[in-house]
């Protein structure tokens, strides 16, 4: 299944206003239930079976709250062709959610029967973009909806990158028309642990592919920025947001928290702080 | 080479990078030359908590009947055995792995991973038992 919106690379309809939003966990159902004046939420797409949903989602839903299905291991950066099966999971939940798009990320998770558990970065060559814009071509063929890819945090790089990260993605986006996830504590991260400049990454990406944005917490270790999830949001990662806002007014922004998880209020706090740094932007 | 073997050939030469990388990030296979060896080591180290914590939530009964020892046990675990399906298939490897003694454990704690590992078959219910179910209506 192709969207019409698809059909011509490059091109870059007006993507649904999302808002602000928060990731929805089982731990915090209730608390995410709660949370006030929340617009959308986005599930692990990996944690939901279409046929079983959580009831907590049927609530959010019938109050129009938008849920978005965000994968991690369907590993489109990956050398081998996109799993079917994983791919009809994904575009599953995605029909049964009634969601406007889903999102993975650029990275890969699998080589070689062995799993990584976790987002890794790919080479960034000519040769590795071939192969990486026909992975997307697949994905965006089977899946019912428009497909973002996410920038990843990550603690190493190869040898041999031709590209930076938001040079890759922006030629993903020209050859396959793929939207963009913006993770501005990823690129927080990368800033750390690699010293790549997160105001240059943003001049190189092309925002106006932009689906939304992430923004979560992380804590600094021996000099290593840890990108946890599990930590509250601290001013350099909003700092970066505030980059972002400054370009482009972002059709969403959520904020993730996977573990470790504060009380409700902490979390509304947060989102407080996500409105006031989007209120406080005009694109220039 | 047209094309279609252009990247069938740029696949190929992927898949060996990836492998190399993965091997050596979880499989305790050399640093791929080009490879900053410290990124690589903090990345393993990454990967292999974040393995841990997420086995811990998938089975939450091991890191309680471990206690302490989970953290390091698994650790231990992880150095050897990377893993190549699901989180559930994963969580009893590892217990299988400690309770075959992969690490120092306390007879108690032997004794619980064995419950845990192979619960007892629930004994058939008598004609009363059912009896009285029947009367509580379930």
């Amino acid at each position: 299944m192709t969207s019409p919106a698809l059909d011509l690379p490059g091109s870059a309809p007006a993507a649904t206003r999302l808002g602000v939003g928060l990731g929805w966990r089982a731990e915090i159902d209730t608390v995410v239930e709660r949370q006030p004046g929340l617009d959308w939420v986005e599930v692990v797409a990996e944690n939901l079976c279409a046929d079983h949903l959580p009831d907590s989602l049927a609530v959010l839903r019938e109050r129009g709250v938008t849920v978005v299905p965000h994968g991690v291991g369907l590993g489109l950066g990956g050398a081998e062709l996109p799993d079917p099966a994983r791919l009809d999971r994904l575009a599953g939940t995605a029909l049964a959610l009634g969601s406007p798009l889903v999102t993975e990320h650029l990275a890969f998770v699998r080589a070689g029967g062995l799993e990584a558990g976790h987002l890794l970065p790919v080479p960034r060559t000519r040769d590795s973009l071939r192969v990486i814009a026909e992975n997307v071509r697949i994905a965006q063929d089977q899946l019912p909806v428009p497909l973002a890819l996410e920038n990843i945090a990550a603690q190493l790089s190869w040898p041999d990158d031709e590209f930076t990260e938001g040079e890759f993605l922006a030629e993903l986006v020209a050859r396959t028309g793929v939207r963009l996830l913006i993770d501005v504590a990823n690129l927080h991260t990368n800033r750390v642990n690699l010293g790549v400049d997160p105001a240059a990454e943003l001049d190189r990406l092309p925002l106006e592919a932009l689906a939304y944005v992430h923004v979560a917490g992380g804590t600094l270790v021996d000099g290593v920025w840890h990108d946890t999830h599990a930590h509250p949001v601290t001013e350099p990662v909003l700092d970066v947001l505030a980059e972002l806002c400054a370009r482009v007014a972002p059709p969403g922004v959520l904020l993730e928290r996977d573990a470790a998880f504060p009380p409700p209020t902490e979390l509304a706090g947060e989102l407080d702080a996500i409105r006031r740094v989007l209120e406080g932007s005009t694109p220039r | 080479m047209n094309d279609l073997e252009a990247v069938s050939a740029a696949r190929e030469k992927l898949a060996r990078r990836q492998e190399e990388l993965l091997t050596a990030l979880v499989a305790g296979g050399p640093v791929p030359p080009g490879f900053d060896p410290d990124q690589v080591r903090a990345q393993s180290t990454g990967l292999a908590a974040k393995r841990r914590d997420t086995t811990a939530k998938v089975a939450p009964d091991l890191p309680r009947l471990l206690g302490a020892q989970y953290g390091p046990l698994f650790l231990d675990y992880a150095r050897t055995h990377p893993q190549t399906g699901g989180y559930r298939a994963d969580a009893r490897a590892f217990a299988e792995w400690v309770h075959g003694g992969g690490g120092p454990l306390a007879a108690d704690r032997r004794r619980a991973l064995e419950q845990w590992l192979h619960p007892a078959p629930e004994r058939p219910t008598g004609p009363l038992t059912r009896l009285r179910r029947a009367l509580r209506g379930r």
